[in-house]
């Protein structure tokens, strides 16, 4: 949830134009990795070091690991770390935070935000008062009726 | 689904560290924060060829999968023994929780009678006692 949070907090979010039609809507979001994450790598050239915040990546997500100028890994020796097994040629996945999923997320946040009209269009033959997904439409609708000042039409 | 390709995985007795050699990043997980590791991935009748894989189950990150390419020499051969190798650390670490040790340590050597005992004297003399009760304790129980 940390890494999620942290992850979230460091992209910025630019709104280009904004109207009234959300299909219209344009909204850029630029990721920026943490610069402070590669603090330790003083070696590394300026410009590499941008190249690097700009990337957003599951390790870069991960608890950053101190590394020597060499590249060489740097246990904690007062915990009495020791090194028990290293392969190489691997790949990370994670599942939860792709590029998609923050677009969609702040997409979603900022419609909840603003106050855009909201349009709902519904068969009335099959809306049936007693079918749960009927009600819960009609309680979205009062919902942005009365708490988020929406006009809906 | 996001990832990062080609990096080195080090299992210690604390961390599951993964470098990017090209990038010179690292990022580590901390093993206290592994909630399950377990294998997954191999070939299927779907994917005769599947990639072998370990999935981690995190309280940080939620679920991280791990995925062996068979070392420097891509084989499909070496990626199995790769992974078994790697649960095999992992687990063994989780087991031993060698992050508690200083704990265990400073809980042990509060619980040490020769403290309590020498904490009633005073000066050169309770140096003495405790040196003396800690040698006893040692030869107790290290034999």
């Amino acid at each position: 949830m940390h890494a999620e949070l942290s992850c979230i907090a460091r992209m910025t979010v630019h709104v280009i134009t904004e109207t009234n039609d959300v299909s219209r809507m344009l909204i850029a979001i630029t990721l920026f990795g943490d610069p402070t994450r590669h603090k330790q790598q003083s070696h590394l050239s300026h410009q590499r070091q941008i190249k690097m915040a700009s990337r957003w990546s599951p390790l870069t997500c991960l608890t950053p690991a101190p590394l020597l100028p060499s590249g060489l890994l740097i246990l904690e020796s007062a915990d009495n770390e020791v090194e028990t097994l290293v392969r190489m040629n691997v790949e990370l996945r994670c599942k939860f935070y792709s590029r998609n999923t923050l677009l969609l997320f702040f997409v979603c946040m900022f419609l909840t935000l603003t106050d855009i009209p909201l349009s709902y269009t519904s068969n009335p033959q099959i809306m049936d008062p007693e079918n749960y997904l009927y009600s819960r439409h009609q309680m979205i609708i009062i919902h942005h009726k009365y708490h988020r000042g929406c006009r809906v039409m | 689904m996001s990832r990062d390709v080609g990096l080195t995985i080090t299992i210690t007795t604390h961390r599951i560290i993964l470098i990017d050699e090209d990038e010179k990043i690292g990022g580590s997980i901390p093993l206290p924060l592994v909630q399950t590791a377990q294998k997954a991935g191999g070939p299927s009748f779907s994917s005769p060829m599947g990639s072998y894989k370990i999935e981690l189950s995190t309280h940080a990150w939620g679920d991280l999968t791990i995925v062996f390419r068979g070392g420097e020499e891509n084989s499909y051969r070496e990626s199995i023994k790769h992974r078994d190798d790697t649960l095999d650390a992992i687990h063994t670490a989780l087991k031993r929780k060698a992050w508690n040790d200083r704990e265990r340590q400073v809980m042990k050597e509060q619980l040490r009678p020769s403290r309590a005992i020498a904490a009633k004297k005073v000066g050169v003399d309770a140096i003495m006692t405790q040196n003396a009760l800690r040698r006893e304790y040692l030869l107790l129980y290290t034999n």
